[in-house]
């Protein structure tokens, strides 16, 4: 008697020997077989097998498992492996169109994935270039009242938690600044900062050369101190070692050159060089000036979570303190690398989204391909099953194939990567935290090839499965080979899939697309054509009175208007699209006294013809004259936002605001409004007042308005200028449409990356949608005929054929519609006055879809109704 | 020894059947390798060439009321690598005594 233990233990072999290679399978069985009988009957025979001779029975009989995997692996011989690549390798070359077709697919697929990848990975999973970056974060303040999440410390909070926070090791404060540098070569203004000493500590990372400046360089008169970036140091002083201990000419200071860093720091990100930061007595009595950005290095151990909790027991210690002015506000603290990369994140998980989608498709489409291919191959299949080949190596041939196919496509789209990577970046305003490269390294090849041979598992699949399904005696047995109608479901499903998606990319690319159109035709609300622009900042040392500032202006704007060409020439303190300079507004009759509630306005100093040189129309009283100088009324005029928030159905001529330095201006005019904060903020309330009533010493642009090309009116002023001041740098030289169009152009990046993605989505789509209904046609070849030969028309036949693609076609955009209609509230924040669900754009791409689609299934549709009936019913 | 490397393991299965100990569940138990290394081991040695297997006697089989079993014999150059197994390690020679006249036979 054969006891219950025993039955399990002979099914566990007769498992194991389906594992064990095909010619393997009766001897194996027979040997394991006869093991078992042999060791365990005698026993079973005398009474019933105890727990214990069971266990050990079916223990044993698991071992067969173990032997069967193992000759399975044996099979896999490198000899087999090159036998099957080269069968496989002929079998494609056999049909050189479809593989071609095939690998272009996947390439396309992998190689914008990888592009993509290589982006994602340089900026957002690649850590700092800094001992233990993860340590490093941001100390903000939180402004609770008005819901602001980051702003600058105070330099007295700054003191406070350098004292007392214990979760930091380090701390340090930074300042962005601009320094002119002047001396043997063209005079240049050059971005950097001025910080704390410790801030080197906090980054830890050690001089290239010299020793950065200490605390001791943080005190007034001490700080005549400079540290280089690598970047500058190359640039400007050709690498030259011997740079340390020189002096430099510093917005006319003499600043000494003490180090020179390493090309990996690079904090903040645009500083070529580094001052020592001293605060000065105002800053140090006023707690509501937040000018400070605060960097820390969490002390080893202590997570950002111990270091909030921390700093918020400080923030409130500091509110109970100082009521007025820390009351409303706590503490933030964000890991440095989230902080430095807040602004590209987002924008850069959707892009690989819409990459991974382009790669499904790709996927599909192949996985069709491949089908078709198998189905018209069932009869070979057949051929090979009779002379004695098993499922699993027809399985085997059919997945090997596919691999070979995502390999040679893998390794051409890298290939693409790398020459999309270029394109990308020539195109692109990306930048790596910690001044890296975007390049293609370890964890990109091995993310590509996870990918290619995922992509090749997953389409390999489906032709799988078919196989599986057929009956492969039956087919030899027919005359063709015809396949399921489970097959060509999963042949529509796999279309349906594709113009779905690629309806979801084609939608949010023309979400973005219509977004950056928004963004270009904004009225900026000045004529912008034809204005060459240029920014320079007078040096306090060279220029240290208000009058020699004035002078300065006057004769500039004198001798830039005389350049044969220049229509006009004017001076702003801001120029759109940049921001900037808001300053408090007190409006005589309204405000009594200075208090933090004051509501702000932007503030821009200009040469009294600037607002008509720049075509801002008059709304009403008067434009800015030459004769409003110093010694005359001081006037001020303003724009329609700003009467809108302070003077609603009011006349404001003649009333009285003060800002700047208190002094009382008299509203003399309003002008209509300039968008002053980016192209897609709106405009706020602005000033505007003549630099001869309050000159500044820093930043002016000065414009000239030209008759033709404004690049061809560089030279001339520059020289203009040059002749005025031979040292003063000048920088942002460009047209102001230029300068314009930049500032949109992540947006156009993101917009263009899309819309190429969709473009490539659809071209897959489309050769999906094409190569099903060929088949299709090619299938129902005899049933076109016997249709025919009974009396449809070739209109008949045609309709016959589209209407089913039609039906794939809404079945894909139905679906895709529902999936867009969700999705692309992902790029909801990225989107400028245009609907994540815009109706248009969603009904639009929908149609267009749907007619790719039909016009895909246009060639086999005339192909089917070009049939001979008589023929078509031969075959 | 083509293909092979001498392990301990190598040596103990050629030992053990050199020893008389000739199929499988015999080897297994003789030897107390770890289950789950024998067969495959068994397998590998026979591709080398080191080991030939032949299927027993039907009548034999019956006679002693079970399926015939499948004998493992080394070849000449399984005796060779016997040899080789032994001098490196000389251990092997004490871990385990001759079969059983059962096993022997044949």
């Amino acid at each position: 008697m054969i006891s219950r233990s025993e039955r399990i233990a002979q099914w566990i072999v007769r498992c194991a020997a389906a594992i064990a290679p095909h010619g393997w399978r009766a001897e194996f069985a027979r040997e394991w077989e006869a093991e078992l009988a042999e060791r365990f009957r005698p026993d079973v025979e005398a009474a019933r097998p105890t727990g214990a001779q069971s266990v050990r029975l079916i223990y044993r009989s698991l071992l067969s498992v173990v032997d069967a995997l193992h000759l399975r692996a044996q099979e896999f011989t490198v000899d087999s492996l090159t036998r099957d690549l080269r069968f496989a390798a002929r079998s494609l070359l056999r049909r050189p169109g479809f593989t071609a077709l095939t690998v272009a697919t996947i390439a396309l697929g992998i190689g914008a994935n990888t592009a993509i990848f290589t982006v994602v990975n340089s900026v957002l999973l690649q850590p700092l270039p800094y001992p233990e970056p993860d340590e490093l974060v941001m100390v903000w303040e939180q402004d609770r009242v008005r819901g602001w999440e980051r702003v600058p410390g105070n330099a007295e909070d700054y003191l406070a938690w350098e004292e007392s926070a214990e979760s930091f090791s380090a701390i340090g404060g930074v300042v962005n600044a601009t320094f002119a540098l002047t001396g043997d070569q063209s005079p240049e203004r050059i971005p950097g900062a001025r910080v704390t000493s410790s801030l080197f500590d906090v980054f830890d990372v050690a001089p290239l050369l010299g020793v950065p400046f200490g605390p001791e360089a943080n005190v007034a008169g001490q700080d005549r101190q400079i540290v280089l970036s690598h970047g500058l140091w190359e640039r400007r002083f050709g690498s030259d070692p011997a740079v340390i201990g020189t002096t430099l000419d510093l917005d006319g200071s003499p600043f000494e050159v003490v180090a020179v860093m390493p090309e990996s720091f690079q904090f903040p990100s645009t500083a070529q060089m580094w001052a020592p930061l001293v605060f000065s007595e105002a800053q140090l009595q006023d707690r509501n000036w937040h000018f400070l950005l605060t960097i820390a290095r969490l002390a080893p151990g202590t997570s950002v979570t111990e270091a909030q909790a921390e700093t918020e027991t400080i923030a409130a210690r500091l509110g109970q303190e100082f009521p007025e002015s820390n009351a409303d506000y706590g503490l933030t603290v964000m890991p440095l690398h989230s902080e430095m990369t807040n602004a590209v994140r987002s924008m850069l998980w959707v892009l690989l989204g819409a990459v991974g989608f382009v790669l499904l498709i790709a996927c599909a489409n192949v996985a069709n391909l491949l089908l078709v291919r198998a189905s018209g191959r069932s009869r070979e299949l057949s051929v090979r099953a009779a002379l004695g080949a098993g499922k699993s190596r027809l399985i085997r041939q059919l997945l090997t194939e596919s691999l070979l196919l995502a390999l040679v496509g893998g390794v051409l789209g890298l290939g693409v990567a790398f020459v999309g990577l270029d394109a990308m970046l020539a195109l692109s305003p990306l930048t790596v935290p910690g001044g890296g490269t975007v390049s293609i390294d370890g964890w990109v090849l091995g993310a590509t090839a996870i990918g290619t041979l995922l992509t090749g598992i997953v389409f390999g699949l489906a032709p799988v499965t078919s196989v599986l399904r057929t009956d492969l005696q039956g087919t030899l047995r027919e005359a063709r080979g015809q396949t399921g109608g489970g097959n060509r479901r999963l042949r529509s499903g796999l279309v349906v899939t594709e113009i779905a998606l690629a309806l979801v990319l084609v939608t949010g690319a023309g979400l973005m697309v219509q977004s950056v159109r928004q963004m270009l035709d904004v009225d900026v609300g000045m004529n912008t054509g034809d204005v060459l622009l240029a920014q320079f900042s007078l040096p306090a040392a060279a220029y240290p009175q208000p009058e020699e500032q004035v002078l300065f202006y006057d004769q500039l704007i004198e001798t830039a208007g005389a350049i044969p060409g220049v229509v006009s020439a004017s001076l702003s303190t801001i120029v759109p699209p940049a921001s900037g300079g808001q300053y408090h507004v007190r409006v005589e009759g309204v405000h009594e006294a200075w208090t933090m509630d004051l509501p702000v306005a932007r503030t821009r100093a200009v040469s009294h013809d600037y607002l008509q040189a720049m075509g801002v129309p008059l709304i009403r009283g008067r434009y800015l004259e030459e004769t409003d100088v110093s010694d005359a009324p001081f006037v001020v005029v303003v724009d329609q936002a700003f009467v809108d928030s302070h003077f609603p159905g009011e006349d404001p001529i003649g009333r009285q605001i003060r800002t700047l330095l208190d002094t009382p201006r008299e509203i003399v005019g309003v002008v209509g409004n300039v968008t002053n904060s980016g192209l897609v903020n709106q405009a706020g309330p602005t000033t505007y007042f003549p630099y001869r009533q309050h000159a500044f010493g820093g930043g002016q642009t000065l414009l000239l308005r030209t008759t033709g090309e404004p690049e061809l009116f560089v030279r001339a002023m520059q020289e203009a200028i040059w002749n005025l001041d031979p040292n003063l740098p000048i920088t942002g030289v460009g047209s102001l449409e230029e300068r314009l169009a930049d500032s949109v152009s992540q947006s156009r990046f993101n917009a263009v990356l899309l819309s190429l993605f969709a473009v490539l989505a659809l071209s897959l789509a489309s050769v999906g949608i094409y190569g099903v209904m060929a088949y299709t046609v090619n299938e129902r070849t005899s049933e076109l005929g016997l249709r025919m030969a009974l009396g449809a028309s070739a209109v008949d036949v045609r309709g016959l054929v589209l209407r089913q693609a039609a039906v794939l076609a809404v079945g894909g955009v139905v679906l895709g519609t529902l999936a867009s209609l969700g999705l692309t509230r992902v790029i909801e924040s990225f989107l400028y006055e245009v609907e994540p669900t815009d109706p248009i754009t969603i009904s639009v791409v929908a149609v267009g879809l749907c007619g790719v689609a039909l016009v895909a299934s246009l060639v086999p549709a005339v192909r089917a109704s070009r049939l001979d009936p008589l023929r078509a019913l031969r075959e | 020894m083509a293909g092979i490397r001498m392990t301990y393991l190598t040596g103990v299965v050629l030992h053990a059947i050199a020893c008389g100990h000739r199929y499988g569940f015999d080897i297994m138990d003789a030897t107390g390798i770890p289950d789950g290394t024998v067969y495959p081991a068994l397998r590998r040695l026979t591709t080398a060439g080191l080991l030939e297997s032949k299927w027993e006697d039907k009548a034999e089989a019956t006679a002693s009321q079970r399926p015939p079993r499948k004998y493992y014999r080394l070849t000449t150059e399984g005796r060779d690598a016997h040899e080789t197994a032994l001098s490196r390690f000389p251990g092997i020679a004490h871990t385990f005594g001759p079969a059983s006249a059962d096993g022997a036979a044949g």
